[in-house]
């Protein structure tokens, strides 16, 4: 491709991919990375026939590639890094904590997801039909909206679960402490 | 017919069954109380999905290593202490070269890929457009909330040179962590994530902070930016200064080479980089131990002219332009801005949207008509505008790099008034209260009846973007704490919610929670109503609004609550009001 239209990608994709990789990695710079790179093999190709599902299979093979050597280490420190954001944010203002805490059980929920409905659900999040999904994950069309439906189901369920957990687990213990 | 599945449920509510089945499925539904139900589940956990994902996306920077560790040697790659040392602290600040250079020295042996030769051209081309887009982002959402347009830019150029550093001082903090395990690694991450935090474009909420780190920089390291800058141009055997900006994507891609040839030995004289060459080193020595090959060839260096105030640098992997020279808001030089007001012929029209054709730029103008617009590419650009009760007007304007060309548009009144819109509301599920409040849940339809179909307003044409105070009475004396946590001041911007199969719905923020997470979504009814959806664990509002121009609007709110599938109503008056919080 040429520059002009890797220009373009980038203009049109380059946000939602780097959403839906920081979501998926729990890490910003990592996911900016990734997206970069990325987009530079679009660059290496001579034309996209699905550009959409092909930057994001592209985007998520190079994470699977990379994140499949350390995916449990990784999975922790992202949990960590949440928590510890929770415990720093307890001095300035409840809501910022709030929202930490947030980011941490929705972060072990996300986790929580079978692989291929994470990526199926993060897929959707960012403006994927279901045929691009299909395409980008290598599933039939058919399958995609039990695949979401599974994926959102206990995504909802287990984030709820955790939040009544955390809940008691505040009223409980008093300084309210992310659950560790 | 049978029963729906809830992957067809869920194909469905997301807009992609064919056009048949989902007709076929609405009419099961609608004849169907048990499918009914598990819809309304359905788009409950749909919104709670979007809600749950949605506070994953305040992430900062640096929370993990970039790269796995490699094997049994649990030891940080040299590119992970230099990307967690770069932010280690605003002063702390690496410049291109030293970073291209160290980097280039791993990728000669080690795996890691980022900064080979070619992506590091192909990266700095596309930093173009990153440039320009912050720029514009920035820009805008500043005068969104009512800023100064002068501010509006400065800061934002303020803010992208601050975050992609202005020139080189060099690393101070420590080089390789002590080989450790996860924990250790979390911890230095944690810390170094503390501390880069004034630097980190997204933390840097002042101008004055932003400003105030920044000339610090200039101050304590002066003597090298200008060594740098003179041993640049000596390398690349500049001639002209006056080739100043005539092209942005040669003029990044020789800077890049230029620095790749000039950086090694900057490295090797500079004491303070050296710690960066062992741990290069010893990072080269670990992965040649591992018995990984990678060798490579030095990158051809092609000296070109090049003006000896610019600068690009590598930054964490990903190139960022920026322009060194005495004023921060040069970063815009390689564009132009676009400055102007927009009037009836006697006063400034607020709200009017600006925008320039084929580009994603624009901006809605201020209360007195002012608009900005910057990162504009040189050239002829049309420039439209458009407000609702006016005529759209678009206007070629000549744009030169690095100048401000003035465009002051004069709106005519429209001669035929627009067809107002329906916007069919969403499949609200009428429940049958235990407390009897469906007696005032029911919505009436604000828009009159004629409205072509299709005809649907944007957020730019609708008069309700802006921030709100809004008052929630519920009818029902059940105390439902969550219901009533609904936001009472929020922001309904016009950026558009990904992946809606009920249509265009826009953003809608709570103002009261630091960093706005957006969990909410509104779209315009009409140009003078609203219809706004708020998640918040898994239950879910819909609040209906109307009135006149967005300044006072009333309606009803209804909570719906997915696991019982009841829920509660209320009567909301909402005033519009600043957006500063």
């Amino acid at each position: 491709m040429k520059d002009e239209d890797v220009e373009r990608l980038f203009r049109t994709y380059n946000t939602a991919l780097v959403r839906y990789l920081t979501r998926r990695l729990g890490d910003r710079d990592w996911a900016e990375e990734v997206a970069q790179e990325t987009f530079l093999r679009a660059l290496r190709q001579d034309s996209l026939s699905s550009e959409r599902s092909w930057l994001f299979a592209v985007a998520t093979n190079l994470v699977r590639d990379e994140a499949r050597k350390d995916e449990r280490r990784r999975r922790h420190l992202a949990i960590l890094a949440d928590e510890e954001r929770a415990r720093e944010m307890e001095e300035p203002e409840p809501s910022s904590l709030e929202r930490a805490q947030d980011a941490a059980l929705a972060r072990k929920a996300v986790d929580s997801l079978a692989e291929r409905d994470r990526l199926a659900l993060l897929m959707r999040e960012e403006g994927l039909d279901y045929t691009e999904i299909a395409d980008a994950l290598g599933l039939s069309v058919g399958s995609i909206g039990t695949t979401l439906a599974r994926a959102r189901r206990r995504l909802a369920l287990v984030y709820e679960a955790m939040q009544a957990d955390h809940r008691r687990g505040a009223a409980g213990g008093g300084e309210g402490h992310a659950a560790s | 017919m049978q029963h729906l599945d809830e992957g067809t449920i869920h194909a469905w509510r997301d807009g992609q069954l064919p056009q048949d089945e989902a007709a076929a499925a609405e009419a099961h539904v609608a004849g169907c109380r048990p499918c009914a139900d598990a819809v309304a589940e359905a788009r409950g956990f749909i919104a709670a999905s979007s809600r749950i994902l949605m506070s994953l996306d305040d992430v900062p920077r640096d929370v993990s290593p970039k790269q796995p560790l490699t094997g049994a040697q649990a030891v940080p790659t040299a590119a992970d202490v230099m990307s967690a040392v770069a932010s280690a602290a605003p002063d702390a600040v690496i410049d291109l070269a030293s970073r291209a250079a160290a980097a280039r020295r791993v990728d000669q042996r080690a795996p890691r890929r980022w900064f080979s030769a070619p992506s590091l051209a192909a990266a700095a081309t596309i930093v173009v457009a990153v440039g320009t887009f912050a720029l514009t982002r920035a820009g805008r959402q500043r005068s969104d909330e009512g800023g100064g347009v002068d501010v509006a830019l400065r800061q934002a150029a303020v803010a992208d040179s601050a975050a992609s550093t202005v020139a080189g001082p060099v690393v101070s903090a420590p080089p390789a962590a002590p080989p450790s395990p996860a924990l250790g690694v979390a911890s230095a991450a944690n810390e170094v994530q503390q501390r880069a935090k004034p630097a980190d474009e997204r933390s840097v909420g002042s101008t004055a902070r932003a400003e105030a780190d920044q000339s610090g920089l200039r101050e304590r390291q002066p003597e090298r930016a200008d060594a740098f800058s003179r041993k640049a141009v000596d390398v690349a055997g500049a001639k002209a200064p006056s080739a100043v900006a005539a092209d942005a994507k040669r003029a990044a891609k020789t800077e890049e080479r230029v620095t790749l040839a000039d950086a090694p030995s900057r490295l090797a004289k500079d004491p303070s980089t050296r710690s960066f060459q062992d741990s290069a080193r010893r990072q080269v020595a670990a992965a040649n131990a591992a018995g990984v090959p990678a060798p490579a060839t030095p990158p051809p260096v092609v000296p070109q002219p090049r003006p000896d105030t610019m600068a690009v640098q590598v930054f964490r992997g990903s190139a960022r332009q920026s322009v060194e020279g005495r004023d921060a808001a040069s970063a815009a030089a390689m564009t132009g801005t676009i400055r102007g007001r927009v009037t009836d012929g006697n006063t400034g029209l607020a709200d009017a949207s600006v925008t320039i054709t084929g580009t994603s730029i624009g901006m809605a103008t201020t209360g007195d008509g002012q608009f900005v617009l910057a990162g504009v590419q040189p050239g002829t650009q049309k420039l439209t505008v458009r407000r609702i009760g006016f005529e759209p007007v678009s206007r070629d304007v000549v744009v030169a790099t690095g100048q401000t060309a003035t465009a002051d548009i004069v709106l005519k009144p429209a001669t035929t008034s627009l067809n107002q819109a329906v916007v069919t509301s969403s499949a609200t599920a009428q429940r049958q209260r235990r407390d009897g409040a469906a007696a005032s849940a029911p919505t009436p339809r604000p828009v009159p009846a004629e409205a072509a179909p299709g005809a649907a307003v944007t957020a730019a044409q609708s008069n309700a973007v802006g921030c709100y105070e809004m008052t929630i009475t519920p009818t029902s004396q059940q105390a439902r704490t969550s219901f009533r946590q609904t936001p009472r001041r929020l922001a309904l911007d016009q950026e558009i919610v990904p992946s809606n199969a009920d249509g265009v719905w826009y953003r809608a923020r709570d103002l009261a929670r630091t960093g706005a997470m957006p969990n909410g979504l509104w779209r315009p009814v009409g140009t003078d109503g609203i219809e706004l959806e708020w998640t918040y664990g898994s239950r879910l509002a819909r609040i209906q609004l109307t009135g006149p121009a967005g300044q006072v609007m009333r309606g009803t709110a209804e909570e719906l609550d997915r696991a019982s599938g009841t829920g509660e109503a209320g009567t909301v008056i909402s005033v519009r009001s600043s957006c500063t919080p």
